[in-house]
């Protein structure tokens, strides 16, 4: 699976055929005209206002869905697998229910901290996808029926949960600052998910769902009230995402990715000023 | 100073063995092989003393600036930067590091292959001949330098260390000074037992007694030689000389101070314990020594290689001690507008505030209970630190003098800010010896979990 979010295109269709008519996700800066000029609209006199985020967030918050929409469904395949003892199919899904989990971690960790605490507990064995990932990947076992049980049944509170949520401009800029510094804690010890070796991947997903945050729902208001600070902020994310091209995690920079992760949180930080949003504090 | 680095969380020996300690490292995809332990994750740490705190003075610039080079990957190349490993993670606070291990580079913790294949390629010899990592305490009087003694300065010493043990970059000749400087200024543990020539004082025993005269008691063989007339008493128990004891060649004599705390001893760490060490003089040299006088060679041993408060506690106040020195370093270049050193130090500075974050277990670290408000709010002020230190940095870059004075004063009102935060949450971080048990059997569990049943052959014995 792709960590990346080539091949998706430009436009990333939120919705899809299951939500048709909620609108289309940027993953990169192509401003959608529709959505520019209401975003210039209601912001072009630099003042801060709640509404102005409102249309881009439900966007967004469309996305996030079929995001976990699709963890969910990879982690119910997951549990079938497990269940016919396919550990090859059970892997696989693995693999696949991280990738949406990683893009989801911008908001997830913001929105539902104790189920993400659940869901990708560290380091205890008992829960959560590293539990299961050690069994798969490094012991080779299926026998992880209850802990896939676990991940569907958290996963998809998680889900209800977050259809039942209205996320804010602020809150989806705190998420996205944390998940900003995190990105550059270190990978020299394989990063965090060890056993199925697929750290690289986790990083770049997470700045794939940092990039979707801030296209999306604060670039065209940035860029309104702040031009350079918008460009600077996108050529983070560029940076970043170029860093991690890279085709084994030992050869990742460490010390470019902290000062890279870093700098990026950094502009987010600046930017709520501009924003009209309370600086984002770093709190779990 | 503590080793930075590595917060290394855990270790990866799913294919070999299960880690021997929590702290392994080595992942799947690990920048260190398999198996690797590294053990920087110890309640205690050894106690760090220095010549310029001892007459009532300060450290000097230079003295900090090498102790923060010495606990910075940076400086080093390839594989170890990679891994954040540096200096200080062998030498952990100038000492050594008993449980160090690297498969292909060890034969056994606490030794390394300065020549295997791990670190510089270039510098690999295809023989297996790892040597002990030495303490530095009193390295002044320690000439001259390696196992061998094939350096007469510590200053090439180090370079030599630097650039074709850990494929480093050509150190500036700054840097390299500031090493020897810092290196220099780290004293033995102050010893009450010993005089100022070396001989036991105060209360001693009748063996410590016994042992001391046997020290000195020529050899029956050759009355040219005794223990005293290479380990001199007076002379840091040294005599800058090679000489080859039966062990496979020319070594250098190592001192006997501190050395309590330094096992695994001769130059291959191949004994644990002065009793070995005293047995294989004994058979060597014929020295016929009963086993009372074995005993009492110990004893003395054992008094002569002691020290004070060898270790302090790891926790809130030490690494607050530790950034404040490695600050002082960074208060200075910034003032110089010394992009080098301002850039080394943010790196190493916030190396260490990111590791020591992590001293306070996440929510998502199910293990730790209580305190979830306090450790959540540590953490906070950490990573805040963190980003406020990279301000400076990106500032002295791009922006320069009045700029960065302002960035680095935030982030010093911020650190001072944070020292209550921090202490409210230490009841409930790993510096807690519970919290830190549960933690790890945690880790251990995973890792354990991480198993392949058809690998359980092959789990070699703890290494331990």
């Amino acid at each position: 699976m792709p960590a990346s979010d080539s091949g998706r295109g430009i436009r990333l269709q939120a919705a899809g055929k299951r939500r048709a008519g909620t609108g289309s996700v940027r993953l990169w800066r192509r401003p959608s005209p529709a959505l520019f000029s209401l975003a210039a609209a209601l912001c072009f006199t630099g003042a801060a206002s709640a509404d102005e985020y409102e249309l881009p967030i439900t966007h967004y918050q469309a996305y996030a869905i079929t995001q976990i929409d699709d963890c969910l469904a990879a982690a119910k395949s997951m549990r079938d697998a497990v269940g016919v003892q396919d550990l090859l199919g059970a892997q696989t899904a693995w693999l696949a229910a991280r990738g949406g989990w990683e893009r989801s971690e911008v908001f997830a960790e913001e929105y539902f901290p104790d189920l993400s605490a659940s869901i990708d507990a560290w380091p205890n064995a008992e829960a959560g996808f590293h539990a299961i990932e050690a069994k798969l990947f490094g012991a080779h076992q299926i026998d992880v029926a209850p802990l896939a049980d676990a991940l569907v049944t958290n996963l998809s509170e998680l889900r209800d949960e977050l259809g039942k949520t209205t996320m804010t401009a602020q809150g989806l800029l705190n998420g996205s600052t944390k998940l900003a510094y995190e990105v550059g804690d270190s990978k020299a010890n394989g990063g965090e998910s060890q056993f199925s070796g697929t750290s690289l991947d986790d990083v770049r997903y997470n700045i794939v769902g940092i990039k979707a945050v801030y296209l999306n729902v604060f670039d065209a208001a940035l860029d309104q009230r702040n031009a350079k600070a918008a460009t600077e902020t996108r050529a983070d994310i560029v940076r970043l995402q170029e860093l991690v091209k890279v085709t084994d995690v030992k050869k990742l920079d460490q010390e470019k990715l902290r000062a890279l992760s870093e700098g990026l949180a950094l502009s987010l930080q600046a930017a709520a000023v501009d924003l009209g949003l309370e600086k984002p504090a770093l709190a779990d | 100073m503590r080793q930075f680095a590595i917060m290394i969380s855990a270790a990866l020996a799913i294919h070999l063995a299960p880690p021997a300690s929590a702290d392994d490292y080595g992942g799947k995809n690990g920048v260190l092989p398999l198996g690797t332990q590294i053990d920087n994750d110890v309640l205690l740490q050894p106690r760090e003393v220095f010549s310029s705190d001892a007459h009532g003075g300060s450290k000097p610039y230079i003295v900090k600036l090498g102790d923060l080079a010495f606990n910075s990957p940076s400086i080093l190349g390839g594989v170890a930067r990679q891994a954040g490993i540096s200096c200080g993670t062998c030498h952990i606070n100038a000492t050594t590091n008993a449980r160090f291990f690297i498969p292909g580079m060890s034969s056994r913790p606490g030794n390394f292959d300065p020549t295997g294949p791990v670190f510089n390629p270039d510098a690999n010899d295809h023989v297996v001949d790892p040597v002990t990592i030495p303490s530095l305490r009193g390295v002044r009087s320690l000439a001259p330098y390696g196992h061998n003694g094939r350096y007469a300065s510590l200053g090439d010493f180090v370079h030599a260390v630097i650039v074709n043990e850990f494929a480093g970059p050509e150190p500036s000749p700054l840097l390299q000074e500031a090493i020897v400087a810092y290196l220099q200024d780290v004293d033995f543990l102050p010893n009450p037992r010993l005089g100022p020539l070396g001989h036991l004082v105060g209360h001693t025993t009748d063996s410590e007694k016994r042992g001391e005269a046997l020290f000195s008691k020529p050899f029956p063989g050759d009355s040219t030689m005794s223990c005293a007339a290479c380990h001199r008493p007076s002379a840091a128990f040294v005599d800058h000389q090679q000489h080859d004891v039966g062990t496979g060649g020319l070594f250098k004599t190592p001192t006997l101070l501190d050395a309590n705390f330094n096992a695994p001893y001769f130059h291959d760490g191949r004994y644990d314990s002065y009793d070995q060490v005293v047995a294989y003089f004994d058979h060597t040299f014929a020295l016929g020594l009963s086993a009372e006088d074995r005993q009492d060679l110990t004893a003395y041993l054992t008094a002569v290689g002691g020290g004070e408060r060898p270790y302090e506690r790891d926790g809130v106040a030490l690494r607050m001690r530790e950034i404040d020195e490695f600050d002082s370093v960074l208060d200075q270049a910034v003032a110089r507008n010394d992009s080098t050193i301002v850039a080394l130090s943010v790196d190493t500075i916030g190396r260490e505030l990111r590791e020591f974050a992590e001293q306070f277990p996440a929510r998502k670290d199910v293990t730790a209970s209580g305190g979830e408000e306090q450790r959540g709010a540590a953490r906070a002020a950490l990573k805040d630190l963190v980003l406020q230190l990279r301000a400076v940095g990106l500032a002295v870059g791009e922006q320069g003098g009045d700029a960065a004075q302002a960035k680095l004063a935030a982030y010093h009102d911020g650190l001072a800010k944070d020292v209550a935060i921090l202490t409210a949450a230490e009841p409930y971080s790993l510096f807690d010896p519970a919290i830190h048990d549960a933690h790890f059997a945690a880790m251990r569990q995973l890792f354990s979990s991480a198993i392949d049943p058809r690998d359980a052959g092959r789990i070699p014995a703890d290494r331990d």
